[in-house]
């Protein structure tokens, strides 16, 4: 982001440097926006979709979105769980983000970084018991979704989280299993 | 003559050509509201001294006792203006420490946006490392959580469910955890 602020030249400037400054203030303050004096935490409807078919969170489910903006830094948290009469849904578990994202860093053919860039941390939570209740990562799937990856087993590989990963979904009693998560990302533009 | 001040930060704009002259007995003068400009930004941006405040490791039955040289630390920033970044660590000590029992938490600084406390249970804002002293292979990466109805934070060890007295290994002398969160408050 380049604010292009006004740098005062030549054998004038002394005339023209309140105008620039008042054209300087202005940049500075349509960059800051409100974020910095009056802007409250912002909430947000994350959307709970799955790659192959989607989950529905069914009756007395939790679904919280929120999001604070610092200029095009994005920091959100979240969290689903699911309610009674959920349809756990197929596929890999994805979060909408409440702006896109401005880029999926190193990820594309010509990168050797082709994993999902990290952008912060989960909680896969089981309701039946505490030690269910395990720590995954937060990454981009796409410019628009979150999901999340955990560690698979003894092998140290990790895999996403999914209708059957890492636990087997319930809903009961509600609210039941799901995800809390964080982030951090840059938005567009 | 006069001034206007922008909408959000509030900067003072100067308005035409006497802005540059100096004080007079109605108007301060651009160089002397320039650094009121200054001075609103550097504030907004950043506060720039790095605050202290005491650790206190509890547990949900009985709280643990630091051994002889043991301690707890905790320094923090607030930024942007929000923003809260949090650093802390606790050492075990030596002869003298007790593990304590139930579920291990640590206090926060500041005062989380109280928006949290529309989780249903708790948030991951942080992570934190646990060194045993005695055994690598208990070493563990924590997630650091954060609880609305307690207003604490809690650890969840990468196996697993909740750090405590037992899980994921019985704290010993001279063990270690350091550890970062970060997170909003309701208020600059």
């Amino acid at each position: 982001m380049v604010l292009n602020l006004q740098t005062p030249v030549g054998n004038n400037f002394l005339k023209d440097w309140p105008g620039q400054n008042a054209v300087n203030c202005d940049l500075i303050d349509d960059y800051a926006g409100p974020c910095l004096t009056s802007h409250p935490i912002q909430t947000y409807t994350p959307a709970l979709t799955a790659s192959t078919a989607n989950p529905v969170l069914g009756t007395s489910s939790t679904l919280v979105g929120m999001y604070y903006e610092i200029f095009d830094q994005i920091y959100t948290w979240g969290e689903f769980r699911f309610g009674t009469a959920a349809s756990i849904g197929s596929g890999i578990y994805e979060i909408s983000l409440p702006f896109r994202a401005k880029s999926l860093v190193g990820q594309g053919p010509s990168s050797s970084f082709t994993s999902p860039p990290s952008v912060g941390n989960a909680v896969v939570f089981d309701e039946s018991i505490d030690s269910g209740r395990q720590p995954a990562l937060t990454v981009l799937r796409n410019l628009d979704k979150l999901s999340f990856l955990v560690r698979m087993g003894t092998a140290g590989a990790s895999r996403a989280v999914s209708h059957n990963i890492p636990i087997v979904w319930t809903g009961a009693p509600s609210p039941a299993d799901g995800v809390m998560w964080s982030a951090r990302y840059q938005r567009e533009p | 003559m006069g001034t206007t001040v922008t909408t959000n930060l509030g900067l003072i704009k100067p308005d035409g050509s006497e802005s540059i002259k100096e004080n007079l007995p109605t108007f301060d003068g651009w160089a002397s509201q320039n650094e009121d400009n200054m001075d609103k930004i550097d504030s907004l941006f950043r506060d720039d001294v790095v605050n202290s405040y005491v650790v206190n490791w509890t547990a949900s039955a009985v709280n643990p006792t630091l051994g002889a040289t043991g301690f707890t630390e905790g320094k923090y920033i607030r930024f942007m203006p929000r923003m809260v970044a949090v650093f802390f660590r606790i050492f075990t000590g030596g002869i003298g420490f007790v593990a304590g029992t139930g579920l291990y938490r640590i206090n926060l600084p500041l005062a989380v946006d109280p928006a949290f406390a529309a989780f249903s249970h708790t948030v991951p804002i942080g992570k934190a490392s646990f060194n045993d002293a005695s055994a690598a292979l208990t070493s563990s990466v924590f997630l650091a959580i954060y609880s609305p109805a307690s207003s604490l934070l809690f650890f969840r060890p990468s196996a697993g469910g909740t750090w405590d007295n037992a899980v994921p290994v019985a704290p010993g002398q001279n063990d270690r955890l350091a550890g970062y969160v970060l997170y909003p408050t309701a208020v600059p």
